[in-house]
């Protein structure tokens, strides 16, 4: 009951009847006073609360290289010369407006969001037609009740991404979205439609045809998905906890015909190119008591596309996973098959940019640096993927658990090709990752977390070179509390192998003031092979940066030399040449 | 309902019998250059040349090659002398075109546009470029040949004007060494449209240019017979390719 209908109950209670009545007529006229103009007025006319928010940030990453990085780079060698500054930037504006008051629309808010970005010089290791700078990004927003319409550039993914995933990861120099539109619609309670459409971007395609991009005579893209939440009609399953999604999407592009010859010993040939290409994508999972189960099919028809050497073979995906978790434990195995599932917007790109869908990675995603020496990239061509994970915490005040408790992680994934002419049959192995991780609170001050790890990395597969590389590593991570505004951490790991450059040490430490200052040092060292020459060996790889924090503000100043390697993000890479200078960074959301 | 229509119409499927067609005679429109990036170290180098060489059967008189030797490369890394095939405009255009220590050959440029291309899709670039008509032609003419002094005059004009014109000295044949696809050397290669040397980049017209012939390949001097000049036209500002023409120093 609201507090003032309490109020005025209790107030009620103890007046006598009298006063009661002539002070409720009182309160009647006053009421019937102050609320007249509202009802003499048109509904709509009434001035309803709003709220404007307006909201941004900005990127800023530079590096000043202090040596010749010209083993790499975006830019004609005869500019090199005049350039000493390497860097990225992003402008993010948003505005939007609430609206509270109900209407016949049942509009609820409109947004507005530009970014701008500046790419003139890029950072090394992205691609050739990444380097430009203009409005990357715009788009408007309505909400409703019922649902939403974009119109602009739109992102969105349908089910884990088999089919379609249009999103925006920097550190890979991924924007994916499409200039469109999207409408979501909720029609019913347990029912969601989605629907988009328009032209991909391809880093600065969006100027090349046209006044923003508008072109869709080359190229375009339609999607639909649907989404059904079983258990808002099963009043059992709802009192059961239970849950029940089940999903279906469409996806189909556009492409004009491209002559791509074949060269035969009987003649020149041309490809029959079809110019619309199809996928499809069903889901079901189920949630109930800390279960959780998924199950899920793509299919794309035939996509002859460069990166799959033209072939006409259609494309599936099937994944399923099966989780169980409650406190203190949690459990998931996950298994995935994909077969020429690389589906893309213009049929001759091999790079990074137009994807249409994601193939989720399946190899557990570190963040120790000796642990992503050999990061894995899924595969286009296919593979057969399996992973799985206990995590379980032993309670403080236990025996294992100590004073403070103790979790105690076991992961483990598999990744391997597929067999010509058997579906279920596996080929060679690509990677294979065993870890175990500790992590634990030893004191008042003190955390530790540890992690040994065992690494299988096939290199001819993902770089294209090289063989298998076996790696035993081991990590122990300290963090130290001294007070409330200091703080420690160190880390020490070790990587030994008798593949590739051998052995690897790593340091790290890290000191944190006032919450808002802190200093990094690092140093990892190529100790080498003992018996076999190693390319790395003796070299160091060494950074020194200050972060300061302040309120919305972030900015980083320091010097690294930084190893060659790939920058991995969700199953997807990017080439980062060796590079050594200063680094500055600059982060601030409003 | 519409849009359901759309979507489960929206899929093309090419029966098995159909996915390779004849490709179509058809007349070429104008002109094209194909740059191909080698290497004596690259095995793979010789089927790339092959395949040039049946693109210019393909389209006679409308495709220039011209092959270019990069220092900066590893495939071109020799420390012997006879072998050393590069030259520094080769170098040049290479890393204009944002070559690297590493980057796999054989690959090429069609047209001077940025963007590797593999040989096998050399025949779609090439196809593409001389069906589009091109506007604007190249004349190229070589006037007062002294062969005892290795000179000769250049003139190079295009009814456009204030365009840029690339003059390049190119060896049409050099006999030498080569690695082979089997994995042999092959010491009696014939390297064919070697580029040796960038004559002039200027804004056509380009009129009475004197140039000297003071080129040696692998310590070989070779007659002036052997040589051509090719030019390239190209837009100005975009840097489009309008024309190229190639034209023997001595018939």
């Amino acid at each position: 009951m609201p507090r003032t209908t309490r109020a005025i109950r209790a107030m009620w209670a103890v007046m006598p009847r009298t006063t009661r009545a002539i002070r409720a007529m009182g309160v009647l006229s006053w009421a019937v006073a102050m609320t007249w103009p509202c009802m003499a007025v048109e509904r709509d006319s009434v001035p309803a609360r709003s709220a404007w928010q307006v909201t941004g940030g900005i990127q800023h990453e530079s590096l000043f290289p202090t040596v010749d990085v010209s083993s790499d780079r975006t830019v004609p060698r005869a500019d090199w010369a005049k350039i000493d500054h390497l860097s990225n930037s992003y402008l993010d504006v948003g505005v939007r407006y609430e609206h509270e008051r109900d209407n016949a629309l049942r509009f609820t808010g409109v947004s507005a969001a530009v970014r701008g970005e500046l790419m003139q010089w890029p950072l090394l290791g992205y691609e050739r037609d990444f380097r430009g700078y203009g409005l990357a990004h715009m788009h408007v927003d309505a909400t409703f009740r019922w649902g939403r319409i974009t119109a602009g550039d739109v992102y969105g993914q349908f089910g884990s991404g088999l089919i379609l995933r249009l999103y925006e990861e920097r550190s890979l120099g991924i924007d994916n979205a499409v200039r469109g539109g999207k409408m979501v619609v909720m029609p019913y309670d347990g029912i969601a439609l989605e629907v988009l459409g328009g032209k991909q971007r391809r880093y600065w395609n969006c100027y090349s045809d046209g006044a923003f991009g508008w072109n869709y005579g080359q190229d375009a893209l339609v999607g639909a998905n649907m989404e059904l939440n079983v258990e808002r009609w099963s009043v059992r399953m709802q009192e059961a906890g239970a849950s029940l999604l089940i999903g279906g999407s469409f996806v189909s592009k556009y492409q004009a015909f491209d002559t791509i010859v074949v060269r035969a010993s009987d003649g020149d040939y041309y490809y029959n190119l079809p110019e619309r290409v199809g996928a499809g994508d069903v889901r079901a999972s189920f949630a109930m008591q800390g279960w959780n189960a998924l199950v899920e099919y793509a299919y794309k028809a035939n996509d002859p596309i460069a990166e799959n050497g033209f072939s006409y073979r259609p494309g599936e995906a099937l994944l399923t996973s099966l989780s169980y978790s409650r406190k203190g434990l949690s459990v998931i195995v996950q298994a995935k098959r994909s077969e020429n599932m690389s589906f893309r917007s213009d049929r001759l790109s091999t790079g990074n940019a137009g994807h249409i869908n994601h193939l989720p990675a399946f190899a557990n995603q570190h963040t120790y640096a000796l642990a992503t020496l050999h990061s894995y990239a899924t595969q286009k061509d296919g593979e057969w993927a399996f992973q799985g994970e206990v995590r379980y915490t032993w309670k403080r005040k236990t025996k294992m658990g100590g004073r403070y408790g103790t979790t105690l992680k076991l992961n483990a994934s598999h990744i391997r090709g597929l067999q010509d002419g058997r579906w279920l049959g596996v080929g060679e192995t690509y990677y294979t990752d065993v870890n175990i991780e500790l992590n634990k609170r030893v004191a008042k001050d003190w955390y530790v977390n540890a992690m040994l790890m065992y690494q299988m990395y096939n290199s001819q597969v993902v770089e294209g070179h090289g063989g298998l590389v076996r790696s035993g590593i081991g990590v122990v991570d300290v963090k130290w509390a001294l007070s409330h505004n200091v703080q420690m951490r160190a880390e020490l790991q070790y990587l030994y192998s008798r593949d590739a450059d051998g052995q690897w040490i790593y340091a790290l430490y890290e000191l944190s003031l006032m919450r808002q200052l802190m200093l990094t040092f690092s140093d990892q060292y190529c100790i080498g092979h003992s018996t076999a020459p190693s390319e790395e060996q003796g070299n160091h790889y060494y950074s020194a940066m200050a972060t300061w924090q302040y309120r919305a503000h972030r900015l980083s100043l320091g010097y690294a030399k930084t190893l060659a390697g790939y920058n991995c993000s969700g199953g997807v890479c990017r080439y980062v040449p060796q590079q050594e200078g200063v680094m500055l960074t600059y982060n601030f959301t409003f | 309902m519409a849009v359901l229509s759309v979507l489960i119409a929206g899929c093309d499927v090419i029966p098995e019998g159909e996915r390779l067609l004849p490709l179509p005679a058809t007349a070429p429109q104008s002109n094209a250059l194909l740059i191909d990036f080698t290497g004596f170290l690259c095995v793979n180098c010789p089927m790339a040349a092959e395949e040039a060489q049946r693109l210019q059967q393909t389209y006679p008189d409308h495709l220039v090659v011209v092959a270019m030797h990069p220092k900066d490369n590893h495939f071109t890394q020799t420390t012997l002398p006879q072998y050393d095939y590069t030259c520094d405009a080769a170098n040049v255009y290479y890393n204009a075109f944002g070559g690297t220590s590493t980057t796999p050959f054989p690959t090429g440029i069609v047209d001077m546009q940025a963007g590797w291309l593999n040989y096998s899709e050399w025949a779609t670039a090439v196809r593409t470029s001389v069906l589009r008509p091109k506007n604007g032609r190249l004349s190229l003419t070589i006037s007062d040949v002294d062969e005892s002094s290795r000179r000769f005059t250049l003139t190079a004009e295009s009814m456009l004007g204030d365009a840029r014109v690339l003059l390049w000295l190119v060896a049409d044949s050099v006999h030498g060494a080569q690695m082979m696809p089997d994995g042999s050397t092959n010491l009696d290669y014939t390297h064919r449209h070697m580029l040796r040397d960038a004559i002039a980049d200027r804004t056509t017209p380009v009129n009475g240019l004197s140039y000297t012939l003071t080129d040696t390949i692998g310590g070989q001097v070779l007659p002036m017979t052997d040589y051509s000049v090719v030019g390239v036209l190209m837009e100005r500002e975009s840097g489009e390719l309008i024309d190229v023409q190639q034209i023997k120093i001595m018939k």
